[in-house]
Formats: structure tokens, C-alpha cells, sequence
């Protein structure tokens, strides 16, 4: 073969190669809506449309309302569960049909249940942070939170929230709350919470001072629905998680669903090389065998 | 080699904020009960939803659970066993190499065998010495590389070929993707090197897959 030839030759197989090695294509749409219920001490019934959208539901249980993006959701009403006392008449509810979306259940700032819809920024997240959002649904004035023993946010107020993308560790985070008389309560003493590289984690402070039921209910934004599925299991990432792909298309569409991000470059020397040997630039940039063949059929899935 | 690798642009010197620089809210939409212009009843509301694990109230999500990579054994380039250190980004932005002899598994993604592109990178020469990862561009298709894990247990991978990119031209994104099949990918320098910036022009990949 002419070099022109065994240089196309091994350009065909380095594509091959990058194949393998390459961003995976998006499987499918990743608008997300998830419902969190944020009030303790309370299960609830959910209806709309006058059906079932969840029963005997607990504080914590979350459920996917993902498929249901751009619908309605007609005369939208929380019951505390197996009774017809209304918790929230929320009316007819538009379901976002595009974004990241969590609907919260909780207590407003007097302690009245209530609905919030909070939109998870899903940007990418530079190598080596995570990103940390905190949102007031507890039953209380604006609070302070502070991390790592400094303050981060003064005056949030309920239903708000703030969130920066930090260094990735474990930060102690403590909130406070203000009575009438001006004084200032732990509501949440400090505790850890890891910042994820590469996740954003969601803190709620959720429940009533009046009762002694503030505490933290912690999410990790999820971009997809299988993803949320290996999340759930506390099996670590093996070669068996590579699931089936949801309708994989080999069609060159690589929009990248995943927050992180890689670092800005590898600079792995700096002194040149002691030897007077090959100089590497020299060196043809390939060398690929036959066997790489037998991976040129399978994209590789999740 | 033009035309074959994907264009990235390496964002060096980016600032990286690490104090608490909170910024407001986003946009928070409290319900409304707004009626809509065209409602659509859903059938079978109840198909549509999907359950899912519930939070715990108190608990924090589970840390990572990994088995590391300790050691790297690659007799076809004269690596008898290199210590393998975790290593993250340092203030730039960068991978972190670790000292001339050492080789750094990127602590943030997949350990070698995990789903994913595992990373391990080392120094081809560092302060006048020979790096650990030297003889890299040496490596030919079908070579072994031996992975040893805090567990005791290794792994063995088997290269599937070695690319020599211009560091503007680095697949950066593809070499650091946690997705997809378990892969591994082996990081060095190469290429002419600047005396000027005390840096090679170039980054050597090899590429391998467990046997």
C-alpha cells in the first residue's frame, strides 16, 4: 500500500477508535418536573383531572412527573391522606414543558401548606466543583445561612432560594432563624453536606419551629430518568451498569446531558527529554490493529 | 492530524471563584392558579407517573463508593509497578500531576473498569528527569497494561491505540466522559517542547479497553 493509502487506512480506524472513546449521543428529551412532599408530619392524597396522582404520599416520597411536561394538571388538590380536608387548592397547574423542574409541597412562611415550583439550573459545572443550592420551605421569616461558619445568604425569605458552585468537599452548614423579638435560632445546626464535583445538590429546610420539625431534605439534581434510576441503587458504577439506551441514535446528535465538566488540559512534562531519541512528533500519530474492528459496531451505551 | 479529532477549546486560565459567591435566586414561580388556555386531560393520569426513591429527612446522599486504583504495572514500556495517587484540578483548572515517578488517577471520574473514561496521567519528563510515562508513545496496539487496586484485586487493559494531539486540539471532553463503556485512557505529553513556556506542544493518548 502507498503511504497515502496506509495513512487513510489508519485514519478510518482512529474513527473507529474515537467512536468508542467519544461523547455518548443524548438519548431523548431531558425535561424533568419531580414532586417532592416537604411537609412533615402529614401523608397526603394528590388528585387531578379528578384522578389519582398520589396516595398515602410521605413527607420525603418524591415522584417523576416528567412524562406529564406541558400538561395541566386540572383543579390540582393535596388532601391529608384518606380524608377530604383540603392541605392545598392549587388550581389548575401548568406543568413546565422544557427545563429542570422541582415542585415542593411545604410550609409558607406561617406555616400554611403550600406549592413551589423551583427551576434547577443544569449548567455545566466547572472540573472539580459541585454546585449547591439552598431553599427556604420551612415555616419561618427569612433566614441566615452560614457555611462553613461564615455567612453565605442573609435574609432568605421562604420559597427562595441562592446556590453557587463551590471547590468539592464537605462544608458545614448551619441556618438560623429570627423570632419576633428579634433574637436568632439554630433552626438547622451544623452539619456536613457534601459538595459533589460535578452534581448539584439541593438542600430544602423544610418543617415548623412552632413543633420542632425543621430538618433538611436533601435532592440530587438528576438529568434523567435513568440516571435517577442508578442513583437509586447503592451499587457503584460497574461495567453492568451500562443499561440499555433508551432509543440511542447513531445520527451524530451529541448534545451532552451531563453537568460536569472535564479539566482545562493535561501538562504532563516540563523539561525535555533526555535522550536524543525518536523525536516523537515524528512518530505516526496511529497505529491500530485489525481487532479494533470488532468494537466498530457497538456505540457504546449508558 | 487534522480533520480527525474533534475541535475543543481548551479553556486555560478561566477564573475559578472558590469563595461564597452566592448569586439570587432563580426565577421561582409560586403557583398560580392561572387558567390555561387549552387544557388537556390526560388519560390515565396515573401511567404517566413514575415513582421514585423517597429522601431521606436529615440525610445527606451517599458518598461514592470506589474501589481506587493503587498501582499501574506496564512491563512493554519498563513500568515494573508505579504508585497510582488520586489526583483532582488544581487552581487553573488543570489535572494535577503528581512527581516525576508517580502516576495520577483523576479522583473525580470512573477508577479503571468503571463505566466510563478512566484517567491516568504522568509526567514524560519533569525537572530533568525521565516521567514514569517516558516510554508512552513506545506502546503499540495489543500491548497490556495492569491495573492494582486498594482491594487487592488488578485488572488488566489492552491498548487499543496511541494519539498524538496538539494540545489546542485535545479531545478533552471524550478523554474525561464518565458514560458509556468502561474504558481507560493513558495521558502524556510530547511533541516539540517550548523552552520558553517549560511545555510540550503536544499530549500522547493511548487508548485501552479491559480485556
Amino acid at each position: 500500500m502507498g503511504r497515502f493509502m496506509a495513512l487513510l487506512a489508519s485514519l478510518a480506524s482512529m474513527a473507529l477508535m474515537v467512536g468508542i472513546f467519544a461523547t455518548p449521543a443524548s438519548a431523548q428529551d431531558n425535561t424533568r418536573i419531580i414532586l417532592i412532599h416537604g411537609i412533615p408530619g402529614v401523608d397526603v392524597d394528590i388528585l387531578a383531572n379528578g384522578e389519582p396522582v398520589a396516595e398515602e404520599f410521605g413527607f420525603g416520597d418524591r415522584i417523576d412527573l416528567s412524562d406529564l411536561a406541558g400538561e395541566t394538571l386540572e383543579e390540582l388538590t393535596v388532601l391529608v391522606a384518606g380524608s377530604d380536608a383540603v392541605a392545598i387548592a392549587a388550581g389548575d397547574v401548568l406543568l413546565p414543558n422544557a427545563g429542570n423542574t422541582t415542585v415542593l409541597a411545604h410550609l409558607d412562611e406561617i406555616g400554611d401548606p403550600t406549592l413551589t415550583l423551583f427551576s434547577n439550573d443544569t449548567s455545566a459545572i466547572s472540573a472539580g466543583e459541585g454546585r449547591l443550592t439552598f431553599r427556604h420551605a420551612a415555616a419561618a421569616g427569612p433566614v441566615d445561612i452560614k457555611i462553613d461558619d461564615a455567612p453565605a445568604s442573609r435574609g432568605l425569605d421562604n420559597a427562595r432560594e441562592i446556590a453557587a458552585d463551590l471547590r468539592a468537599r464537605d462544608v458545614a452548614v448551619e441556618v438560623l432563624a429570627f423570632s419576633e423579638d428579634g433574637g436568632e435560632t439554630v433552626i438547622i445546626p451544623k452539619q456536613d453536606v457534601p459538595v459533589t464535583e460535578g452534581e448539584s445538590i439541593v438542600v430544602y429546610v423544610v418543617g415548623s419551629p412552632g413543633d420542632n420539625s425543621v430538618t433538611v431534605l436533601t435532592d440530587v439534581v438528576s438529568l434523567s430518568a435513568a440516571e435517577e434510576d442508578s442513583e437509586a441503587t447503592t451499587d457503584q458504577g460497574t461495567e453492568d451498569e451500562g443499561e440499555t439506551d433508551e432509543g440511542t441514535d447513531d445520527d451524530g446528535d451529541d448534545e451532552d446531558t451531563a453537568m460536569n465538566s472535564a479539566p482545562a488540559g493535561v501538562e504532563t512534562g516540563n523539561s525535555p527529554l533526555t535522550e536524543t531519541s525518536i523525536p516523537l512528533s515524528a512518530i505516526a500519530a496511529v497505529v491500530v490493529l485489525a481487532g479494533l474492528m470488532t468494537f466498530g459496531a457497538r456505540r457504546f451505551t449508558r | 492530524m487534522a480533520g480527525c479529532t474533534t475541535d475543543v477549546v481548551v479553556d486555560i486560565g478561566a477564573e475559578r471563584d472558590y469563595s461564597f459567591g452566592f448569586r439570587n435566586g432563580q426565577n421561582l414561580n409560586a403557583i398560580e392558579a392561572s387558567a390555561p388556555t387549552e387544557s388537556q386531560t390526560v388519560a390515565r393520569l396515573a401511567d404517566s407517573i413514575r415513582s421514585l426513591p423517597p429522601l431521606e429527612p436529615g440525610a445527606m446522599p451517599a458518598p461514592r463508593s470506589v474501589v481506587r486504583p493503587v498501582a499501574l504495572r506496564a512491563p512493554t514500556i519498563a513500568i515494573d509497578t508505579a504508585s497510582v495517587i488520586d489526583v483532582g484540578v488544581d487552581d487553573a483548572g488543570f489535572l494535577e500531576i503528581p512527581a516525576a515517578k508517580e502516576v495520577g488517577w483523576y479522583k473525580f471520574g470512573p477508577a479503571p473498569g468503571e463505566t466510563g473514561s478512566a484517567v491516568l496521567a504522568a509526567h514524560i519528563a519533569f525537572n530533568g528527569s525521565d516521567g514514569i510515562f517516558r516510554n508512552i508513545p513506545d506502546l503499540r496496539v495489543g500491548d497490556q497494561v495492569t491495573v492494582d487496586y486498594e482491594d487487592a484485586t488488578d485488572r488488566s487493559f489492552e491498548i487499543l491505540g496511541i494519539v498524538q494531539y496538539a494540545k489546542d486540539r485535545l479531545p478533552l471532553d471524550d478523554l474525561f466522559e464518565r458514560r458509556g463503556q468502561a474504558r481507560l485512557v493513558m495521558i502524556t505529553c510530547g511533541g516539540d517542547f517550548n523552552p520558553n513556556l517549560s511545555s510540550y506542544q503536544d499530549n500522547i493518548i493511548a487508548y485501552a479497553v479491559p480485556v
